[in-house]
């Protein structure tokens, strides 16, 4: 039997980029899997926006004599926005999957969890989900979260 | 003492690679590593996975992460336990060192120099270390190819003004693995240089030590003798006069031993200053002379052709302090 434990609509903007999000929820039963819908939109930036941020970036990062080699912008082309998550159970540190993938479904269980997740059984307490928002490239991002646990 | 190639930052598909673990122990295997550093980005699943399919009893496997926080990415090697890497800020980074060194892990910094936010995110080193003591390794070369990047030249100048100011700190290579290279292109290797076998315990003492090397294609031996006694990587001794041995070898890995290079001369440094010139007119050869040492430290370096390109560093030997 499923059973939805949380379900959060978040708005980011800007002002989030390169912050944490604590998102508790407490688990009462102990269930088989855990199960996390994640997405968030939208997931690149639009064009002129991006162009104006990679160029500030290589101004920064990239001495002047390699501009040549490195300085064209189209090759950063789209810029996506980062989201990652990370889980928590009380304060054991289960996992996160780095990569820029905006639809995500993560399966957490003692016997296997899905890709950048250690297995963790599925115990009464309280756990914590994180977003790490490593790049806000848009003005917003929506964010939804959805919590489902089977016993 | 025996030299073993090592790769110290690596990722699969519990991450941003496109690898499974099982094809990034195959692929390290091939290209004939004997250690490998499983490094995802923020996650252990993937060392999970390598113990549950008996992976580490292919290869020399240590569990590691890459801290990819927004300020900057560390390699945690080792580390006893999980430290979070999801506090640390540009001012507090020098306490999360400490608990990683706490939960005994070695602590390496990425490419410190790469582009950073937003092209890619937390890839530059913002975090202010205090204390440079704690950190055990600068990746001076990442990804392939990294005589031709301007990351590493920053980033062996930032290696080599930390040794000027006396502290002990490495260098390292990276390969930064997320899928298979495009063909032609090589990595820095990492060369470990261990009493004897290489296990999990000898390649950690000898990544926290120093006592390894990096290069592009060439291997080097050196040692420091005194009454009857050798020193080399990573070893701390007496001021004094010392017997160097040293030597420019042909490479070990299949796919250098077919690279067009040419060494050509070997520099001994002290301090950043060449203190000994050796001119190589062939790609093996060993030499051997003495000379009195003062407090510092002592290195060595191949300089030599790569392909089309002259006066690259081939070979970068860390130090032997002198104290």
């Amino acid at each position: 039997m499923k059973e939805t434990i949380l379900k959060r609509e978040l708005q980011l903007t800007e002002d989030h980029h390169q912050t944490n999000i604590n998102l508790p929820f407490d688990v009462i039963e102990p269930a088989s899997k855990l199960t996390i819908h994640f997405a968030y939109n939208p997931d690149e930036a639009e064009e002129e926006v991006a162009k104006e941020k990679i160029l500030a970036a290589l101004q920064r990062f990239v001495p002047e004599s390699e501009q040549k080699k490195w300085g064209n912008i189209e090759r950063y082309l789209p810029l996506k926005n980062l989201i990652t998550l990370s889980l928590n159970y009380e304060k054991t540190y289960v996992g996160a999957h780095h990569r820029k993938d905006n639809h995500q479904t993560i399966v957490i269980s003692e016997h296997g969890s899905d890709k950048g997740f250690v297995k963790q059984a599925i115990n009464a307490g309280g756990w914590e989900i994180q977003l790490n928002a490593h790049c806000i490239a848009t003005k917003e991002v929506n964010v939804s979260i959805q919590v489902e646990v089977e016993r | 003492m025996n030299q073993y190639p090592v790769e110290l930052h690596a990722h699969t598909h519990h991450s941003d690679g496109d690898f499974s673990v099982t094809e990034l122990v195959e692929s390290a295997l091939d290209f004939g590593y004997k250690g490998l550093i499983l490094t995802d980005h923020n996650t252990y699943s993937g060392y999970e996975e390598i113990v549950d399919k008996l992976l580490d009893q292919k290869l020399v496997i240590l569990r590691g992460i890459e801290w990819t926080t927004y300020f900057g990415h560390m390699l945690v090697h080792d580390s006893k336990d999980f430290v979070d890497w999801r506090t640390a800020t540009i001012e507090s980074i020098g306490h999360h060192i400490d608990q990683v060194k706490e939960a005994e892990g070695l602590v390496g910094i990425a490419h410190p120099f790469a582009i950073g936010n937003p092209i890619c995110t937390g890839c530059h080193w913002e975090f202010q270390v205090q204390d440079w003591s704690k950190v055990d390794y600068i990746e001076v070369w990442n990804r392939t190819a990294p005589h031709k990047q301007f990351w590493s030249e920053k980033a062996y100048d930032l290696w080599t003004s930390k040794l000027k100011s006396g502290i002990e700190i490495s260098c390292s290579a990276g390969r930064d693995w997320h899928r298979p290279d495009a063909k032609g292109l090589l990595p820095g290797i990492t060369y470990v240089q261990v009493p004897d076998k290489l296990e999990q315990s000898t390649m950690k003492a000898a990544l926290k030590k120093g006592s390894m090397y990096i290069t592009l294609a060439p291997r080097l031996e050196w040692t420091l003798t005194s009454q009857n006694i050798d020193y080399s990587f990573g070893d701390r001794v007496p001021e004094g006069t010392y017997t160097i041995s040293v030597s420019c070898l042909e490479p070990s890995l299949p796919l250098l031993k077919e690279l067009d290079i040419e060494p050509k001369r070997i520099l001994v440094i002290q301090n950043e200053m060449i203190i000994e010139e050796i001119e190589l007119s062939k790609t093996s050869a060993s030499f051997r002379f003495d000379k009195t040492l003062a407090s510092g430290y002592v290195r060595v370096e191949i300089i030599g052709r790569y392909q089309n390109e002259e006066d690259i560093r081939l070979t970068i030997g860390n130090p032997v302090y002198l104290k």
